[in-house]
C-alpha cells in the first residue's frame, strides 16, 4: 500500500464554509448579500503529497488556501492541522501551526519589502520564530536557503528590484522555507512566469519536496501544470468541489462534466491532435457567487443537465468502479454523453 | 497572388543605437490573404512591438529604424499620418494586450461601436445601430440590443473581450492583429473566444496575426508560426513541421519546458537554463547562445541568419539548423 495513504492526513477540511457579507456603499449599510466564496468543502491533504486545486477564477481556491493559513475567518465547518482544530486551538498552538504552514504566491514582489535586502527578508522569519540563535548562525542559514533555491549566497546583499520574476519567486520560496514549514500553500506560483522559467521553478518545487518531505497545496488555473505536479487533484466550481481524486483518475477518466469541459478546453501544443479534438463548449459564463444556482451549481452551464439537476444537489460520491469522487447525478453514464479527454 | 502583408528587415529601437533596446531586429515575414500567423515567444521577445509597428503605433522613445512593411501593395512606413489613420481600424485592426486601455470607460458599448461604423465605415446612424447589434450577436453577446446602452464596467472580462473583438472587426478589416486576446481569461472562456475569432475570420476572410506565449493556442489556430527570441524571428514556417521537427534549439527548449496534457507520463520538465536578456545594439552573435545546449564557438562570433531548414517553407536562425535533430539525439543518448 502507498505509504502516503496509510498515515493520518496533515490537513482535514470538513464542511468548510467561508462567506463574505457584501455591504452597501453607505456607512453602516445593511449587508446586501453574501458571497458564498467557499460553501461546503471537505477534503484531506496527506503528508508528503501535492494536492492540486484547480478551477476558474473566483471559484474559491485562494479563500481555502488563506483559511488554512488562518488568514480568513471560518464561517462554518472546521480545518484540522496535524490533529488540532485550528478554529478552537489555543493561541500558542495556533501560532505554532502558523509557522508550519507557509504561502508562496503569484507575485512575490508584492510580499517583499523593496527597501529590505534579500538576506534580511529571509532572516526575518528565522529571527521571529527563534529558529537559529546568534547572527553567525542566522547568516549561515540564509546562505544555505539561497543555495537550496538555486541562488548565489552573494545575492543576500541585493534588493528585490534587481531580480527577474523567476528569481523573485525563488526568493519567495527561500523565505517560506526559512520557517521550516511542513505544508506550503502555493497559490499560482508560476502563473506569471514565462514557460522556460516556469519549468525551472516547477522543477525546483519538486526537488525541494523530495529533499525536505514537504506537503503542497498547489493552486492554479493551468490544468497542464496541475497535472504535472500533483499526486491528487481537486476541481472546484463556484465554492464547491466538483471532483477530487488521484491525478490519473481525474485526468484520465474524469467523472464530472465540468472536469471534462475544462480538460477539453486546454490547448495542447500538438497541431494534429488539436485539429482532431472535440471541445465541450460550455454555455454562458460563471454565475455570481452572491446568488449561486439551486441544485447542482454547475447546472446553468452544464451541457447534459437534467431537470433533476436544478432541484437536487448531487453529493460528492465514488463511482461503481472506483475512480475519483464526483458531484454529478450523471457521472456513471458520462462516457456515453461526453468525449473523454485526450490524456486518457 | 501577392501576400496581403510583407514585412522585410524591420528594426525597432528604444533609446539610443548603442545602448537602447533593439526590440525588433531584422524581422521579415509574409502573410497570405485569410491566413493565420501565430507569433510566439517569451516576455520581452518583441511580439507586441512587432504588432504595434504594423499599425505605426510605436511611440517615443521607440522608433522604426529600418525595413519596410508592404500591406496590400502599399508601403505603410512611407504613408503620411492621414493615410495611415485611414488604414487603422478599417483595413488593419488590432486587439490590444491590455483590454482596459482599449475600451473607453465613459462611453457606452453601443456608442463605441456605432462611432467606428459611422466614422470609419461611412454608415448612417441607423445603419450603424443595426450593424452594431449584428456584431454583438456575432461575438456571442446575449440580448445584444439591450446591451448597447451598457458601459464597459458592466461586462465581465470575457464579455469585454468579445466587445473588443466586435469593435476590431466592425469594418471587416483585411488583417486583424490579436495580441494575447485570451491571456487574462479562464480556459473555458478562452475556448469560446478562440472559436469566435476562427469563425469571424472565415466569414470576413481576414488574415490574422495571433500573438501569444501559449504554444497550445497557436497549434490549434495558426497556419504558420513565427518564434521570436530577443527581437528576432528565430524560427518560422508551417505549423506542423515547426512543432514536429523544430530546427532552432530555442523552439525545442520552449516545447520541452511546456507541461502538456498529452504527455501525462512525463514527470520532469526540461527548462531552458538561464534568463532571457534584453537585446542591445547590433546582433553580432546568436542571442540564444548563452542559454543553448548545443552552443559552439561560432555561435558567439556570428549571428545566424533565418534560412531554409527542415520542411518546405520552414526557416531557422541557427548555425546548425540542418543538424539540430541529430545533435539533440546524440546529446540525449549521452545523458542516459
Ligand atoms: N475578503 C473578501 N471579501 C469579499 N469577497 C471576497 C473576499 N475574498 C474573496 N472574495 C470573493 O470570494 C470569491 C472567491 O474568491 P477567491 O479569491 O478565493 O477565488 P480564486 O478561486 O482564488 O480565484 P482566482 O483564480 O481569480 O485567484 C470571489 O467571488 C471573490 O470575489
Ligand atoms: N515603451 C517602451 N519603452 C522602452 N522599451 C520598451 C517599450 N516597449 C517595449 N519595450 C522593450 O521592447 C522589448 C520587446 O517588448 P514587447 O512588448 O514587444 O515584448 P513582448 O514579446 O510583447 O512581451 P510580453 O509577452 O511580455 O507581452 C522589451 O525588451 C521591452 O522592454
Ligand atoms: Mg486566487
Ligand atoms: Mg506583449
Amino acid at each position: 500500500m502507498n505509504p502516503i495513504v496509510s498515515r493520518p492526513p496533515l490537513v482535514s477540511i470538513r464542511d468548510l464554509k467561508i462567506h463574505f457579507p457584501m455591504r452597501s456603499r453607505m456607512l453602516f449599510g445593511k449587508p446586501e448579500g453574501v458571497v458564498q466564496a467557499v460553501d461546503g468543502v471537505s477534503f484531506d491533504i496527506r503528508r508528503g503529497e501535492t494536492l492540486g486545486l484547480v478551477g476558474e477564477s473566483g471559484c474559491g481556491k485562494t479563500t481555502i488556501g488563506r483559511a488554512i493559513l488562518q488568514l480568513n475567518r471560518i464561517t462554518e465547518g472546521s480545518i484540522t492541522f496535524d490533529g488540532k482544530d485550528l478554529s478552537s486551538a489555543a493561541e500558542p498552538d495556533a501560532r505554532r501551526a502558523r509557522r508550519r504552514v507557509q504561502l508562496i504566491f503569484q507575485d512575490p514582489y508584492a510580499s517583499l519589502n523593496p527597501r529590505m535586502s534579500v538576506g534580511r527578508a529571509i532572516a526575518e522569519p528565522i529571527r521571529l520564530h527563534g529558529l537559529r540563535q546568534g547572527e553567525a548562525a542566522i547568516r549561515e542559514r540564509v546562505h544555505e536557503l539561497l543555495v537550496l533555491v538555486g541562488l548565489a549566497p552573494s545575492y543576500a546583499s541585493r534588493y528585490p528590484h534587481e531580480f527577474s520574476g523567476g528569481q523573485r519567486q525563488r526568493i519567495g520560496i527561500a523565505r517560506a522555507l526559512a520557517c521550516e514549514p511542513e505544508l506550503i500553500v502555493c497559490d499560482e506560483p508560476v502563473s506569471a512566469l514565462d514557460v522556460s522559467i516556469q519549468a525551472q521553478v516547477v522543477n525546483l518545487l519538486q526537488d525541494l519536496q523530495e529533499k525536505l518531505g514537504l506537503t503542497y497545496l498547489f493552486i492554479a488555473h493551468g490544468l497542464s501544470v496541475i497535472q504535472h505536479i500533483s499526486d491528487r487533484v481537486a476541481v472546484m466550481y463556484l465554492g464547491r468541489i466538483a471532483e477530487i481524486g488521484e491525478r490519473r483518475d481525474v485526468y484520465g477518466n474524469p467523472r464530472h462534466p465540468y472536469t471534462r469541459s475544462l480538460l477539453s478546453a486546454v490547448p495542447i501544443p500538438n497541431p494534429k491532435l488539436e485539429r482532431a479534438r472535440r471541445r465541450i463548449v460550455l454555455n454562458g459564463e460563471l454565475p455570481s457567487p452572491l446568488n449561486p444556482p439551486k441544485g447542482c451549481r454547475f447546472v446553468t452551464r452544464c451541457p447534459i443537465a437534467l431537470e433533476r439537476c436544478s432541484r437536487e444537489e448531487p453529493p460528492l460520491a465514488p463511482g461503481a468502479h472506483g475512480g475519483s469522487l464526483a458531484a454529478c447525478w450523471r457521472s456513471e453514464e458520462l462516457d456515453s454523453l461526453l468525449p473523454r479527454p485526450v490524456a486518457a | 497572388m501577392t501576400p496581403i502583408l510583407s514585412v522585410s528587415d524591420l528594426k525597432v529601437q528604444f533609446g539610443s543605437a548603442e545602448n537602447g533596446v533593439r526590440a525588433v531586429d531584422d524581422v521579415s515575414f509574409a502573410l497570405e490573404r485569410g491566413e493565420t500567423l501565430g507569433i510566439v515567444g517569451e516576455s520581452g521577445s518583441g511580439k507586441s512591438v512587432t504588432g504595434l509597428s504594423l499599425l505605426r503605433l510605436i511611440s517615443k522613445p521607440g522608433r522604426v529604424i529600418g525595413g519596410s512593411i508592404l500591406f496590400d501593395g502599399r508601403d505603410l512606413l512611407a504613408m503620411d499620418e492621414k493615410e495611415i489613420r485611414s488604414v487603422r481600424g478599417r483595413e488593419i485592426s488590432m486587439i490590444f494586450q491590455d483590454p482596459m486601455t482599449s475600451l473607453n470607460p465613459v462611453l457606452t458599448i453601443g456608442r463605441q461601436l456605432t462611432e467606428i461604423l459611422e466614422v470609419q465605415g461611412g454608415l448612417t446612424p441607423g445603419q450603424a445601430r443595426t450593424r452594431a447589434v449584428e456584431l454583438l450577436a456575432l461575438v456571442g453577446i446575449p440580448s445584444p440590443e439591450r446591451r448597447l446602452g451598457d458601459y464597459p464596467h458592466h461586462f465581465s472580462g470575457g464579455m469585454r473581450q468579445r466587445v473588443m473583438i466586435a469593435i476590431a472587426v466592425a469594418c471587416r478589416p483585411k488583417l486583424l492583429i490579436a495580441d494575447e486576446p485570451t491571456t487574462a481569461l479562464d480556459v473555458t472562456i478562452q475556448a469560446q473566444i478562440l472559436d469566435i475569432l476562427k469563425s469571424l475570420q472565415k466569414e470576413i476572410g481576414m488574415a490574422l496575426i495571433l500573438i501569444t506565449h501559449d504554444l497550445g493556442i497557436v497549434a490549434g489556430m495558426a497556419d504558420r508560426i513565427a518564434v521570436m527570441y530577443g527581437g528576432r524571428i528565430v524560427e518560422e514556417g508551417p505549423t506542423d513541421p515547426v512543432f514536429e521537427d523544430p530546427r532552432m534549439p530555442y523552439t525545442v527548449g520552449l516545447l520541452r519546458s511546456t507541461p502538456r496534457l498529452d504527455r501525462p507520463e512525463e514527470r520532469r520538465l526540461r527548462p531552458i537554463r538561464g534568463l532571457p536578456v534584453a537585446p542591445r545594439g547590433e546582433a553580432r552573435f546568436c542571442r540564444f547562445a548563452p542559454r543553448c545546449d548545443l552552443v559552439e564557438p561560432v555561435c558567439t562570433r556570428e549571428a545566424p541568419q533565418l534560412e531554409a531548414a527542415g520542411a518546405e517553407g520552414q526557416r531557422a536562425a541557427c548555425h546548425f539548423a540542418e543538424r539540430v535533430p541529430e545533435l539533440l539525439h546524440t546529446q540525449e543518448e549521452a545523458a542516459q
